[in-house]
């Protein structure tokens, strides 16, 4: 900090700034302000609960006393004693709760009893690993050294990864590591799996969809590996506060688990702001954007020297907001941070905020994971970030133990902002969002089932249970993949699965996307197969990291899109005519007025044209067609028809126009149980279903094979409806506006009338 | 319901059809020519075993040339106690599902080399087929390889370690791949064992199998395919082995005198790093003798000063280091690094002599032919530099008010 910015720093704390609470009073008292907090949350301060500290090595003991701990949190006394009486344990307890010391306790202390054994620690980012490595690190040190930890990633050199295989104790890796580097190798690391006593799971929550499912896959292979040297690990997880921690770590790693979910960890006094910007225009249902009142807000807190952290939901959001704010408070020093940083510039940060330096910090949520800047007085949430554990978390990242903080959600458009800006109990209640996973999904079992193969031979025995399994080996071996012996499945092909999968994929058959601007191409991103027709077609504009390339050709066969950097005005737009056939029914629910069903079905996509649409007046530029074949994928979906006595009540019209209505409402708001992406989902209406007969909403799985999704909204469809209908409840625009039913251009001029009749129909008989 | 089947074969659209299997497991494949049914504590293993008398190792060989390239090993004390390993496998990756189904060894006894070879006829059998390989290295605990190091040895481990079965204790072990490497790898354009077989060995392989169809010849064999498809894996495997024992052969060659220079440099540096300053002079000699040109002469004159300075210290270097000088100013050398003597007469003259003038003159003559050549290493620049400043100080206060025109001039 220069001479300077230390002196004014100092002035402006002389002028006694106003406290916290004193700076909401005057946001609170501004009308300008006050009439757009749909709600205002006081939660008060909690005293810590504690519980004794379990039986731990004497050296473990007089580490917890050195640092002043002499009673642990309720939650971690618990979590340590499940460990210890041999249980698998899931601890959800919110952000700084203290998480890491509920796993680093048991594991520090069994080694001590026994240097012979092993922990394995995943993360989910080699970030994450070597942040947490520093926290082991220290605790090691406090007990006088003499455990070896180390971190095996992609960047760990060539020359070290033979001492860590032997003499590891903590072995710090992620699930790609563990799934390329680690298992198609296991005999070399025959310490660690002889003697693996623990397997960590950390942020449990982010093994969900596609990546989750590859991920279970992969712990059963561990499992296997450890049990082919003998050993059984205990399993501690830690989750962010989500609706199934436990039945995500079940659904993980196929073992049953305690759940650790009642946070002893003191909290201060905390405000929850909610906030809806000024509308602008009622019909149309415009609302002023979450960025410019972001601003507004963010320039009263930061004004008044309130330590402030700001999410923006992408990196044009982000600089926008830095340089507004910045043009604003000159004085005021403001960072920016962004994915991609380097450690140094981290700590630069890490450091500034704690010596008060950096007034406020606008980050995009790279910042929830790989960065330890303690908390501050206030976060502010410019539109919500997707899924509820991010929203807790990037909220939780304001308040420190002994003064209170405010943390702020500022709505978008979108209609899932706009319904929770008006429910804040999603964030200190419980959590609506269910983690899923689907190990089964066939395209993933069976690449895992090579590489599991690949690591050991499978016996008949093994598998003789698992008729699934026994068909698939079969199949493999008949395709020759495998060899089938007398009484076991050999890996019988050349190369090395493992490399041919990778976990965070959306699936195997990818589409890569090439530049050719330079003398030598370069890859710049890749679509799934089904997409590529829509996304990638000739002449497509293709967006990356913010500059626009356009395609000059797409290889189906080989699976490559070619493409140009270029600079113009505008972006396209394909239209395609989506699909679906039920293959087949897995569960059906009858009801009066509608049937729900969950099962396979088979999406076609047709792209037909695409537009040239201008940047900001939308105005159409030209279009054309799209002479590519029909993508098929076959995938899981959840589906609703309308039955005859609910059909009656409308026309024809009437019942086409509210069911694209609810189409565009159900893809907006299903997210928000499932823990996942809107475009993890595609919505189809048919008006007269021919597999049904009959009105039918499809929501479908976006991978092949389904990872999950589609079973959960079977299982949550009431939540959903019930949801659905808040929404166009409290959505301002009187026809329908795309927060709610979607434009009535597109939808039809009455449909916010009719999707929120059927839905009254269909829930009043529940 | 559907049937997973359908599932699975929608999923593999595109894929390549296969016939069913003629052969199911219980039904044992046939065995390639000449192979024969061992049994061993775990079974039934396969053999095939041949004489090749006209091949012998070389025992002045192994004496001479194993020490001086592979110092690190013990050497054993008779050539019969050497084992030549090669392995064919399913694949080139090192994972643990690589599966090495050929095993070739080859020894020496009275009457000349034997090849052994195992072959995994069924991977159900393989317990006994690793203990055969175990059984037969036990007897010859001393391996010889190709590239083992990093490849066979790892290989074969893991299959130890997945049949639960311990594996052979070994006493040595030399891969000749590194050797090769120094002693080929500036001469010839690949290090491949096949490359030198038929660059150094003269021996054809002109009909033998591109690796690379290896892994799919044994896959077909496996899955019904007559036997005859791995002929000429077995037939690769022995080649293998036999250029092995030739390599060793060769590489003393060079020891007896009639080398190329590359090789006598190789040597030269190898028997100084295990110090035999005499082995090195003599293989610096022959290698000066067998310069191609100019620029290898000269090269060998500077490893020739370098030996000799290690071993004798700077003084012994002098010599060699005047008529690398007298080359470079009589215009002969073109190599880049002609400033190098000067540097060293200059320390030579600063350091043992104690002649301050004389090293500034080495020192200005090395610092203008840095500036003549096109190659301009700027760090030593800039040291002979502060080495030109530093020499001008000691003579102005050994000199002071003396020869200031001549020094600074």
């Amino acid at each position: 900090m220069s001479w300077e910015h230390l002196f004014a720093y100092h002035v402006a704390r002389g002028e006694s700034p106003l406290k916290l609470e004193q700076v909401l009073d005057q946001i609170g008292s501004n009308r300008r302000f006050s009439e757009q907090i749909t709600s205002w949350v006081r939660l008060p301060s909690r005293p810590a609960q504690y519980g004794e500290i379990p039986p731990l090595h004497m050296k473990l003991c007089s580490a917890l006393h050195a640092r002043g701990i002499r009673k642990l949190y309720s939650h971690q006394a618990e979590a340590v004693h499940q460990v210890q009486s041999g249980k698998h344990v899931v601890i959800a307890t919110p952000t700084a709760s203290g998480k890491s010391l509920c796993y680093i306790l048991p594991i520090i202390d069994r080694i001590l009893q026994n240097p012979q054994s092993r922990a394995l620690f995943l993360f989910p980012t080699k970030a994450l690993a070597q942040d947490q490595r520093t926290k082991i690190g220290q605790w090691i040190s406090s007990v006088g050294g003499g455990i070896a930890s180390y971190t095996y990633d992609g960047d760990t050199p060539a020359d070290s990864r033979r001492s860590i295989r032997h003499a590891g104790q903590i072995v710090i890796t992620n699930p790609d590591m563990l799934h390329t580097g680690i298992l198609p190798h296991h005999t070399k690391w025959v310490h660690l799996f002889e003697n693996l006593d623990f397997i960590v799971i950390d942020e449990l929550h982010s093994y969900r969809g596609v990546f989750g499912s590859h991920v279970a896959n992969v712990l059963r292979r561990l499992q296997r590996i450890a049990a082919f040297y003998g050993s059984s690990p205990t399993f501690i997880a830690s989750s962010a506060t989500i609706a199934n921690p436990r039945e995500l770590a079940e659904g993980l790693t196929g073992r049953s688990f305690a759940l650790v979910e009642n946070s002893g960890a003191p909290t201060s006094k905390k405000h929850l702001l909610m906030y809806n910007p000024p509308v602008v225009n009622r019909e149309l249902g415009i609302r002023r954007s979450a960025t410019l009142e972001a601003t507004e807000i963010l320039h009263q807190l930061l004004a008044n020297d309130v330590q402030t952290l700001a999410f923006a939901r992408s990196r044009v959001q982000l600089e926008v907001l830095l340089s507004y704010l910045r043009q604003r408070l000159p004085n005021k020093l403001i960072r920016g941070y962004r994915g991609g940083y380097l450690p140094r510039q981290r700590r630069e940060i890490e450091r500034g905020l704690q010596t008060g330096e950096i007034r406020g910090v606008v980050a995009t949520n790279a910042l929830e994971l790989g960065i330890d800047i303690g908390s501050l007085e206030a976060s502010v949430l410019v539109g919500y970030p997707g899924t509820i554990a991010s929203a807790i978390q990037q909220m939780g990242r304001a308040g420190r133990s002994d003064c209170p903080s405010v943390a702020i959600l500022i709505a978008s458009s979108r209609p899932l902002d706009q319904h929770l800006v008006t429910h804040p109990d999603y964030f200190f209640e419980r959590s609506p969002e269910h983690a899923l996973v689907h190990p089964r999904n066939l395209l993933i079992r069976v690449s895992h089932l090579k590489c599991a193969a690949f690591e050991l031979p499978f016996t008949r025995e093994e598998v003789c249970h698992d008729h699934e399994q026994q068909e698939i080996l079969d199949y493999l071996a008949e395709n020759r993949v495998l060899h089938a012996s007398a009484d076991r499945w050999h890996w019988m092909a050349e190369g090395f699965p493992a490399e041919e999968i990778s976990l965070r994929s959306a699936s195997t058959g990818n589409v890569v996307i090439i530049d050719r601007s330079e003398e030598k191409p370069s890859v710049i991103g890749e679509v799934d197969e089904f997409s590529a027709p829509m996304l990638v077609h000739e002449e497509a504009i293709y967006l990356h990291e913010s500059t626009q390339y356009q395609v000059e050709h797409l290889d189906l066969k080989e699976r490559k899109a070619y493409v140009r950097r270029v600079d113009v005005n505008y972006y396209t737009d394909a239209t395609f005519a989506v699909e679906t056939a039920v293959l087949e029914v897995f569960r059906g629910e009858q009801h009066r007025y509608s049937h729900r069903y969950f099962g396979e079905v088979r999406l076609s996509a047709q792209p037909t044209t695409f537009k040239k649409i201008r940047f900001n007046t939308h105005e159409n530029l030209g279009w054309g067609r799209i002479p590519l074949p029909p993508q098929e994928m076959h995938t899981t979906a959840y589906w609703m028809t309308l039955q005859e006595s609910l059909t009656n009540h409308f026309t024809d019209g009437e019942v086409e126009s509210g069911l694209m209505g609810l189409r565009h409402l159900a893809l907006e708001v299903a997210p928000l149980f499932l823990s996942c992406d809107r475009r993890d989902l595609y919505a189809v209406a048919q008006v007269r279903s021919p597999f049904t007969g009959q009105p039918t909403l499809f929501l479908c799985d976006a991978y092949p094979g389904g990872v999950g999704l589609g079973e959960s909204l079977f299982t949550l469809e009431d939540q959903l409806l019930r949801t659905c209908i808040d929404v166009i409840e409290n959505c301002i625009c009187s026809d329908g506006c795309p927060s709610c039913v979607g434009v009535p251009s597109e939808v039809g001029a009455h449909a916010k009338a009719l999707a929120f009749r059927m839905l009254d129909i269909v829930m009043g008989e529940r | 319901m559907r049937r997973l089947r359908d599932r699975l074969q929608g999923m593999h659209r595109g894929a390549r059809e296969y016939p069913n299997p003629t052969n199911g497991p219980e039904q044992p494949h046939a065995l390639p020519d000449g192979f024969e049914e061992v049994i061993t504590d775990k079974g039934t293993a396969h053999v095939r075993e041949q004489r090749c008398p006209s091949s012998s190792i070389d025992p002045s060989a192994v004496r001479d040339v194993l020490p001086f390239l592979l110092p690190a090993e013990k050497a054993p004390y008779c050539v019969s106690d050497m084992l030549f390993l090669d392995l064919e496998t399913t694949g080139l990756s090192r994972g643990v599902g690589t599966v090495p189904f050929l095993t070739g060894v080859a020894y020496q006894d009275g009457e000349g080399i034997v090849i052994r070879q195992f072959l995994l006829r069924d991977p159900a059998g393989e317990p006994a087929y690793l203990e055969i390989i175990a059984e037969t290295i036990r007897e010859r605990p001393y391996l010889v390889t190709f590239n083992g190091r990093s490849f066979d040895l790892p290989i074969l481990d893991a299959r130890y370690m997945l049949n639960r079965m311990a594996r052979p204790k070994t006493r040595g072990h030399y891969d000749l791949l590194h050797p090769a490497r120094r002693l080929w790898g500036a001469l010839l354009a690949s290090c491949r064992l096949s490359y030198l077989q038929e660059h150094l060995l003269y021996c054809s392989r002109d009909n033998d199998i591109p690796g690379s169809e290896i892994p799919g010849r044994y896959f077909d064999y496996l899955s019904g395919g007559p036997a005859s498809v791995l002929d000429d894996v077995i037939a690769h495997n022995g080649l293998d082995l036999l250029a092995m024992v030739g390599l060793i052969a060769r590489m003393a060659k060079p020891l007896q005198g009639e080398g190329h220079w590359h090789e006598h440099m190789a040597l030269a540096r190898a028997a100084a790093d295990i110090g035999q300053p005499g082995a090195s002079a003599t293989q610096t000699e022959r290698a000066l003798k067998r310069a191609g040109d100019d620029v290898q002469y000269f090269q060998t004159l500077r490893l020739q000063a370098d030996l000799r300075r290690r071993t004798g210290g700077r003084p012994a270097g002098v010599p060699t280091w005047m008529l690398m000088i007298s080359l470079v100013e009589a215009g002969i050398s073109v190599g880049s690094d002609t400033v190098l003597p000067y540097i060293q007469m200059a320390k030579f003259a600063e350091h043992d002599l104690g002649d301050h003038a004389r090293a500034l003159a080495y020192t200005r003559r090395a610092i203008q032919r840095i500036h003549a050549s096109n190659v301009r290493d700027m760090a030593l620049l800039e040291e002979l530099e502060h080495r030109e400043g530093r020499l001008i100080g000691r003579l102005r206060r050994t000199f002071p008010a003396a020869c200031r025109c001549s020094i600074e001039g």
